[in-house]
């Protein structure tokens, strides 16, 4: 107890070198803090996942994926061959679907202001809070869907639309605001781009990658499709399932690709997996060189500043000596000091770089993944990043500490 | 001046902790040169992807090839016509160097490695062609020896030297990008592909790569490309021609310089070049704490030295200078090491994605490259460094007073 | 007579602390004539150092004037000092305060950087310079491989290498065995005699002050006694 009093004191004795180590530390391990953010992010988008695993069903040829819906529909749909065989599959849930249609829209009919652009996932309202990754619990009540279908102020149906404040923002747009836009994705049976009426009836939550993204009902693209008699009517580009197993979705996945020859599905972190391949090589060396390099920068610098350290207090830790401490306490006191450094400012560059960084994130586009947060565990990883760098970056110089002999201090040699 | 070997000397006294400040140094300078390498790399590829004087068409509104489809019927009653009259397009014996191009991504069903296991995928991109050679002269592209174009019958393809080497083919192999499902295509040739952007390209018949993997609608008996690319003699032509075919009223479509199309996908490599700095900058940051370390303790060590320097006459800048050099010196050891270091990555072969920022993208394959700018900046760097982590300790060492210096 | 080489002239020295003021040299005036070889003496706190420091440019006085050869001392600027110190002062300390990292050569040539000087000239005076001293075979020799004696001996040569108006030394000795001691004032002796050089040396050894020509005593910032006709005596041994 005495010395942990000891080495908060010579942590104090010299506040610029500590201050400058800690510094050091800390920088390091908020740069630590983003790159891990961003890699365990893609790595557990890329894991399989345990329960509730998200299966995707896509066009089985092409990229960008379109399909009929009605292979959806007789997914879902009792009574149909697919149907009947997937329902004795322990973990299947046909409840738990949704579809997936990408739509673009501009409000610029010029199509030249890029600011004007927003892009919208068509989908079913009701399962915007049970399907969406990243939207659990968003639409606890469920009203959600009913907003959609029926917006309280235009009163057309199924306009109502789901925005995130950035996107908002960027077209200068509100909660309330009923507005025109032009499908730049979605075309008519001329070719023409189709106008269609929207009123943003919520805001999807800001803090997440929904920042910027955007909900329209699927009824109204559909109407809409139909009504203009679009090439597009009736397709949809991405299905949703998720199963309780593992077991379950690679059963269901055998079931549709047997049966259904023109579409694939296939577990939702495979599909990442394919989409990040390109950034493999970048993965691989930011997880193998730069997250070591960074360690050992940290290593080198905490043993740098605890070795002038020792070096200064030689004296002294001889005068400890004679007062009859032990190496095995004079090892404590100097491996302390820079535990203790590494402790404080560890913590201090994960949690600062938690709420600070997330206040708007990381913007770095990475496949679909347009935007990051730093999870709450990250509080966790600059304490222990700093521990261990200052633990392996201390143990050389308070070794050296401990075997620091009276005799030779004491006879002045020059 | 305070000779340069006092501070050397002193240098190789403290070599210890010279030794872990300069590794420091050496690190964030190599990392740093590695992670410009790879974005030089990228952008060396993108910049020189295209050739000056070609035009791309694009259905209007669309930035990218895989969002793109211009109806093949508009083409011919709109286009055709304007090939023939546009005489600042480039011919070949009278035939204007123009290629028709379909360009979509396959997803590649890789079967089972063991009974039961599920099936996996990989991307494939492939660009249908209606004349082979006429297309690879526009993208300068060459076969490599003994290979020919594929010819119109639908079951040849010639591919980049890259995705044969991925997907493990030869000339004279057959494969199906769609197992057990046609088309079968035999390779006739490797194109000479290497730092461009169709090093993994699959080529063959527009028809047959429209009706499987394109968005050609059997039904309504309606064929698209994806892009044209005209060739005209230089890039102020290209560009004016663009204007032109922009302005048509009879197609909408959206045509610019084929080298303004691969500089717009080439905007993601800003957000890695971005990201590369920043991340040097706040381990840079990092490191320089660690230098005011080292120069805090050289200076709080060499207290009477200061004071006989100043006695001897020696003015307070000398000794700025003195310790500001001590500074830059550690950091030069440390940064040209890791300039070393960081240049052994110089022609290794890396995987990449150039990409508008949209999902789309084209995955790529290049050479990571150390060239000046890298090399400026890494030094810029290291300078900045030492310069920035020496101030203030020489600033302490200068303002110690000669007489309290020495007692 | 010719003019005295050093003129001290109704020099106060005084320091603040808070709102106190510590005198530590009082209305002190002091002459030293070309050649002299002067001793300061007198207790811990009698100002004998300070004295030392303002004449030898490292310190300014609160008041008075401190003339050396034709320059005004007293009014220089930090800078100006700094230069004059360079041409005009040879310094010699307790401690010796070589360079650790640098040779005998090199220390010794530290002061003549600071002169527009060529190579050649330069190499000529440190040897010169380390001959006087007797320490030619030892010129790369780093302090740490010298002796006390050997190091306080390059201490002087670096003091005479620029051929200074004067020479100040503070306690050259008191650092040293009886042996060593008795060696650098033989030296310093020697200097004063057939280089005709000015020494100023603090002490407060008796035996060192003896081999001076002069001794100046000074008591709580006054000159209480100057036994300059102690110099026929002491100094002519």
């Amino acid at each position: 107890m005495k010395l942990l009093v000891l080495i908060f004191k010579n942590l104090f004795r010299n506040k610029v070198r500590s201050a400058l180590t800690a510094m050091s530390i800390f920088f390091l391990v908020a740069v630590f803090t983003m790159i891990m953010t961003v890699l365990r992010f893609l790595e557990s988008a890329m894991a399989d996942k345990e329960k509730d695993v998200k299966s995707i069903i896509t066009e089985r040829y092409r990229i960008p994926s379109r399909f009929d819906r009605r292979y959806m529909e007789e997914i879902v749909s009792p009574g149909s061959t697919v149907n009947d065989q997937l329902e004795e599959i322990d973990g299947f849930d046909p409840q738990l679907h949704t579809i997936w249609n990408f739509v673009g829209f501009t409000l610029d009919e010029t199509m030249k202001d890029k600011d004007k652009l927003f892009f919208c996932i068509a989908t079913l309202p009701e399962k915007i809070g049970v399907m969406t990754d990243g939207l659990e619990g968003f639409d606890p009540d469920g009203r959600l869907a009913e907003l959609m279908r029926k917006p309280p102020r235009s009163g057309i149906d199924n306009i109502g639309l789901l925005m995130g404040p950035e996107r908002m923002q960027k077209i200068g747009k509100r909660v309330g605001d009923v507005f025109k836009a032009i499908s730049i994705s979605h075309r008519d049976s001329f070719g023409q781009p189709i106008p269609m009426e929207f009123e943003i009836v919520g805001e999807l939550p800001g803090a997440s990658r929904w920042a910027q993204g955007c909900f329209m009902d699927i009824e109204y693209l559909d109407r809409v499709l139909k009504d203009k008699k679009s090439d597009q009517d009736g397709k949809v580009n991405l299905g949703w399932f998720q199963t309780a197993t593992p077991q379950a979705a690679a059963n269901m996945a055998g079931v549709i690709e047997n049966y259904l020859n023109d579409i694939k599905c296939e577990t939702a972190s495979s599909a990442v997996s394919r989409f990040l391949e390109p950034f493999k090589d970048l993965f691989w060396g930011v997880k193998y060189l730069l997250v070591p390099s960074i360690f050992v920068v940290m290593t080198v610098i905490v043993a740098n500043a605890i070795s002038i350290t020792v070096r200064e207090r030689r004296k002294e830790i001889a005068v400890l000596k004679v007062l009859g401490f032990n190496a095995r306490q004079v090892l404590t006191l100097v491996l302390g000091e820079g535990l203790l450094i590494g402790l404080i400012a560890g913590s201090f560059g994960s949690a600062l770089t938690f709420f600070m960084v997330n206040a708007a994130g990381i913007k770095i586009p990475i496949g679909f993944f347009p935007v990051f947060y730093v999870p709450p565990e990250a509080l966790v990883w600059g304490p222990l990043a700093g521990l261990f760098t200052a633990f392996v970056g201390s143990l050389f110089p308070a070794l050296s500490a401990r075997s620091v002999k009276v005799v030779d201090v004491f006879s002045k040699v020059t | 001046m305070i000779p340069l070997k006092y501070n050397a000397r002193n240098l190789m006294v403290r070599w210890w902790t010279t030794a872990l400040t300069a590794v420091g140094f050496t690190l964030v300078v190599a990392l740093l040169v590695v992670m410009l390498a790879f974005v030089e790399g990228l952008k060396d590829l993108a910049a020189n992807a295209g050739h000056p004087g070609n035009v791309i068409l694009l259905r209007d509104g669309a930035n990218d090839e895989l969002f793109s489809d211009i109806n093949v019927e508009d083409v011919h009653q709109s286009l055709q016509g304007l090939w023939s009259v546009n005489d600042e397009l480039i011919r070949d014996n009278g035939v204007p160097l123009v290629s028709f191009e379909v360009y979509s991504i396959a997803t590649l069903e890789i079967p089972p490695s063991s009974p039961g296991a599920r099936a996996t995928y990989r991307f494939l991109q492939i660009r249908g062609i209606e004349e082979p050679e006429i297309s690879g002269r526009v993208h300068q592209l060459r076969l490599k020896v003994g290979g020919r174009w594929f010819n119109r019958n639908g079951t040849e393809c010639v591919m980049g030297e890259g995705i044969a080497k991925t997907l493990g083919l030869q000339m004279g192999d057959t494969f199906q990008p769609r197992p057990g499902l046609p088309p079968t295509w035999t390779v006739v040739g490797i194109m000479d592909t290497a730092g461009s952007p169709f090093d993994s390209e699959i080529w063959s018949k527009r028809e047959e790569v429209g009706k499987y993997f394109g968005k050609d609608n059997e039904e309504r008996k309606q064929s698209f490309y994806t892009s044209i690319v005209v060739r005209t003699a230089d890039y102020d032509t290209a560009k004016r021609n663009s204007e032109l075919f922009r302005n048509l009223s009879e197609i909408k479509i959206n045509a610019m310089p084929e080298k303004d199309y691969y500089d717009k996908l080439s905007e993601s490599i800003m957000t890695f070049q971005f990201s590369a700095v920043f991340i040097a900058i706040v381990m840079a940051v990092g490191g320089m704490f660690g230098l005011m370390n080292t120069m805090f303790a050289a200076v709080a060590q060499r207290v009477k030295d200061i004071g006989v320097l100043r006695i001897l006459g020696y003015p307070r800048r000398a000794i700025l200078l003195s310790f500001l050099l001590e500074s830059l010196l550690i950091a030069c050891i440390g940064g040209l090491l890791g300039l070393l270091l960081g240049s052994m990555v110089d022609g290794i072969q890396q995987t990449g994605q150039l990409s508008s920022g949209q999902g789309g993208g084209k995955t790529v394959v290049f050479k990571m490259i150390v060239n000046a700018s890298v090399i400026k900046l890494a030094v810029q760097f290291t300078l900045g460094m030492g310069l920035l982590g020496g101030f203030l300790p020489a600033l302490s060492a200068m303002r110690l007073k000669p007489l309290d210096a020495v007692r | 007579m010719s003019r005295p080489i050093v003129r001290v002239q109704h020099v106060h020295k005084y320091f603040t602390r808070g709102s106190e003021q510590i005198d530590v040299l009082m209305d002190l005036s002091l002459d030293v004539e070309e050649g002299d070889f002067v001793s300061l003496m007198g207790p811990s706190g009698s100002g004998k150092t300070t004295l030392l420091n303002l004449i030898a440019g490292l310190d300014t006085p609160s008041e008075g004037e401190i003339w050396v050869g034709d320059d005004l001392v007293s009014s220089m600027t930090e800078e100006e000092l700094a230069r004059w110190r360079t041409r005009n002062i040879g310094f010699i300390f307790q401690f010796y305060h070589l360079l650790p990292v640098l040779t005998a050569y090199e220390n010794v040539e530290m002061p003549l950087l600071l002169l527009p000087l060529s190579a050649s000239a330069r190499r000529r005076q440190v040897l010169t310079a380390l001959e006087l001293v007797g320490l030619s075979d030892r010129l790369w020799h780093r302090p740490g491989q010298l002796s006390g004696g050997q190091q306080q001996r390059v201490g002087i040569a670096r003091a005479i290498v620029t051929d200074p108006t004067l020479i100040v030394a503070d306690e050259p000795t008191g650092d040293l065995d009886a042996k060593s001691a008795d060696e650098i004032l033989r030296l310093l002796n020697e200097l004063q005699r057939s280089l005709r050089k000015t020494i100023i040396m603090v002490t407060h050894d008796p035996h060192a002050a003896e081999r001076s020509r002069r001794i100046v005593r000074l008591e709580k910032g006054r000159l209480v006694e100057d036994d300059a006709a102690f110099a026929s005596l002491g100094g002519a041994s």
